[in-house]
């Protein structure tokens, strides 16, 4: 005997929790499969969530979702073999549009979990999916060990590593250049020497992107009590590089082990991202009976200074169960597409479709950076007969690049951004 | 035949971080099951499986995290299970645990055998399962590496540095057992979901009558390893402060 629901979701992340949110709303009966131990549990991300989904679909949200402080400073920096280069951006007040919080996702995605069962959605922990189940070219349900789940829709919402998407042939393996592995710590700072060290209010979180030389991208999310600090390295051009020596070399830059400092480190962990941007986004995700949400499906935007996966999960959620609901059993699932195109998503991703090419550039991440470092160590460091901009330019860039190159290099970021 | 398993929720030690200080952060840690009470399950649901035994569980405390562990019992295969209610379960001794578990068991019993982890993953006091047999008035057969039903006996076997230890008891009876016993089972897909829809039935100390004894830790001393603190300087001669290392190492011996 297999039991039958409507719906089978493979996977508890923000994605799939938010198709089993909608969907229960709707009256469909519902199973979400999560691999870890309890939904949140695999989960790795850095720090910050958009809030507008949020405003739109979970009403209250902000008296009962593990805020954990409010983004209210901005900051890009390019850390220096020493020193640091920094540019801020300060709100003094929440904008006028929606505004974006720092929180722990396994936390968040607990809440989630939480509205999803009020539902009545039956949510099983500590289950892997080995294989999606078809019936005449139909996806029916999903087979985990010696047992089988049927259901008229199955929704895929596995994240990033689509092992199973690729079993079934329905997406290629990512080529390692448009892959990155995202390091993460947490760090406990305490609140007080938080709000001291990054001048911020109780309220008032920090997000902090970084280039460096050394090893690419990172990022500072800072919470209530802790600091999550972490180090997205691209493995085309890091591949000798280890996740836990990278964050190593971030935590002990002195600009960073200064912030950090007496912090007791509490979480350890890595993900895969991918970076291949628009060319990576399936171009049909969906079929006869199911669909595919969130990172799974290639709905990640990186914009160059931020990773926002966990709104358009949530989005891409709302708008699989949208298109169940205007969609019989056994037909393609093709409004989902149509939806996803008319939400404005494909068009984000399509903007930033040149964003991948510039991240994967090393000149981007370790020759500029360098240079800038040599240039303000220049400009800064007073000798009694001080330098022209022009004179140090043409000394840092010694040697390293040319100026063209440098100027082209400068263009096509700047289209691309 | 009716069998009971209390189990707790403790600080799962492998996941332990510190503070600079060498203070353990508690509150932080990830809770679980601890690994005897998972092996007391599986013992239970093969007395089930073998002798059509009724099995229940029990555990003191209703976080989130209580009834998780409640459900996990049920993947495995029990019955029914209780979650008592009372407040700061972390901060109660074994003799207030074991007269609610005691309780526990002649309310909602009789039971013909308590299956209990022999020690907790983070108390390792081992001193649970020989308070409730003394408090209902039964024997107990503490850590015990097998466990077996033969002709209304129970017969269970207990490995110890001079020897293997055969034990019979007629039920009642309270019986411990260590991680030893047995590989517990890993729950699937059906019973999984089968575990979600099954009722997580709740009683407080007051239903069940229990006046909680006012005892409390006095201290928790570290175990402290006394070092010699014996330092050559190497950098002169190195050879020679080898040879002094070793020529203690073998007066040790
Ligand atoms: C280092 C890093 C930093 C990031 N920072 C941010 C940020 O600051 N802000 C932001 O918005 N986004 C960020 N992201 C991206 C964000 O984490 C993801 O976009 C988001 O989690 C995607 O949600 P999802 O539900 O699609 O996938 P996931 O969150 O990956 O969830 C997939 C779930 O499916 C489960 N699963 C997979 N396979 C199976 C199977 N076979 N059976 C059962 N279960 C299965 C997994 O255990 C997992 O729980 C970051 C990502 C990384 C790696």
């Amino acid at each position: 005997m297999s039991e039958k629901y409507d719906v089978v979701v493979v996977g508890g992340g923000p994605a799939g929790l938010s198709v089993a949110y909608f969907l229960a709303d709707k009256g469909y009966t519902v199973v979400v499969l999560e691999r870890g131990l309890e939904p949140g549990s695999k989960n790795v991300f850095g720090g910050r969530v958009y809030s507008y989904p949020l405003d739109k679909y979970f009403p209250g949200w902000r008296r009962d979702a593990p805020i954990e402080r409010w983004v209210r400073r901005e900051m890009l920096s390019i850390l220096c073999r020493e020193n640091m280069a920094s540019i801020g951006y300060q709100l003094s007040r929440k904008p006028d549009g929606h505004d974006s919080f720092t929180v722990f996702l396994s936390r968040l995605l607990k809440w989630m979990a939480s509205k999803v069962e009020e539902k009545n959605v039956l949510l099983a922990s500590n289950v892997r999916v080995d294989e999606m189940l078809f019936r005449d070219g139909v996806a029916c349900g999903v087979r985990a060990g010696e047992d089988k789940i049927e259901a008229e829709y199955v929704v895929i919402a596995e994240g990033a590593n689509t092992l199973l998407l690729e079993k079934h042939g329905l997406r290629g393996r990512p080529s390692p250049r448009d892959i990155a592995v995202g390091v993460k710590e947490v760090v406990r700072v305490g609140r007080e020497k938080i709000n001291e060290r990054f001048g911020l209010g109780d309220e008032e979180g920090l997000a902090q992107f970084l280039i460096s030389p050394v090893f690419g991208g990172g990022f500072i999310y800072t919470m209530k009590e802790y600091v999550s600090v972490g180090v997205v390295y691209r493995l085309s051009f890091n591949n000798h590089v280890e996740g836990k020596d990278v964050i190593e070399e971030l935590r002990m830059h002195p600009e960073i082990s200064k912030l950090l400092e007496g912090g007791v480190p509490v979480e350890y962990s890595a993900h895969i991202i991918r970076e291949g941007g628009y060319k990576d986004l399936m171009s049909k995700p969906y079929g006869k009976g199911y669909v595919v949400v969130g990172d799974a499906a290639g709905l990640i935007l990186n914009t160059g200074f931020t990773v926002r996966g966990v709104d358009l999960a949530i989005e891409s959620g709302r708008l699989a169960a949208e298109a169940i609901t205007k969609t019989s059993p056994g037909e393609e699932l093709s409004i989902y597409m149509d939806l996803l195109r008319r939400s404005g998503i494909i068009d984000a991703l399509k903007k930033f479709k040149n964003v991948p090419k510039i991240l994967s550039n090393q000149r981007i991440y370790v020759e500029y950076p360098d240079l800038i470092c040599k240039l303000l160590d220049n400009i800064y460091s007073v000798d009694e007969f001080p330098e022209t901009l022009n004179e140090s330019l043409k000394k840092a860039v010694k040697g390293k690049t040319s100026i063209i190159r440098l100027l082209l290099d400068l263009l096509m970021t700047v289209r691309s951004l | 035949m009716r069998v009971l398993t209390p189990i707790k929720l403790t600080v799962d030690i492998s996941q332990l971080k510190y503070e600079s200080s060498g203070e353990p952060l508690i509150d932080i840690a990830p809770r679980k099951m601890g690994d005897s009470d998972k092996c007391a399950i599986e013992e239970a649901v093969r007395l089930k499986e073998k002798h059509n035994a009724h099995t229940v569980v029990v555990t003191v405390g209703s976080t989130p995290d209580h009834e998780r562990m409640v459900r996990d019992a049920y993947a495995m295969g029990i019955d029914e299970g209780y979650i008592i209610e009372v407040d700061g379960h972390e901060n109660l001794q074994a003799v207030n645990v074991g007269e609610i578990i005691a309780s526990m068991a002649e309310k909602t019993g009789p039971y013909d055998l308590i299956i209990l982890g022999a020690g907790s993953l983070d108390t390792h006091s081992y001193t649970l399962g020989p308070i409730v047999a003394s408090r209902i008035g039964i024997p107990i057969i503490a850590s015990v590496d097998s466990l077996n039903y033969v002709e209304g006996y129970i017969e269970a076997k207990s490995v110890m540095e001079d020897g293997t230890y055969i034990y019979r008891s007629k039920p009642p009876l309270v019986v411990t057992v260590t991680t030893e016993a047995n590989e517990p089972r890993i729950p699937t897909l059906k019973t999984i979901l089968k575990s979600k829809k099954m009722e997580v039935k709740r009683l407080s100390i007051e239903q069940l009558g229990v006046r909680l004894e006012k005892v409390g830790l006095v201290e928790v001393k570290k175990y402290i390893i006394q070092r010699k603190n014996i330092v050559w300087d190497a950098s002169e001669d190195f050879e020679k402060a080898v040879d002094n290392l070793v020529n203690l190492l073998v007066g040790e011996v």
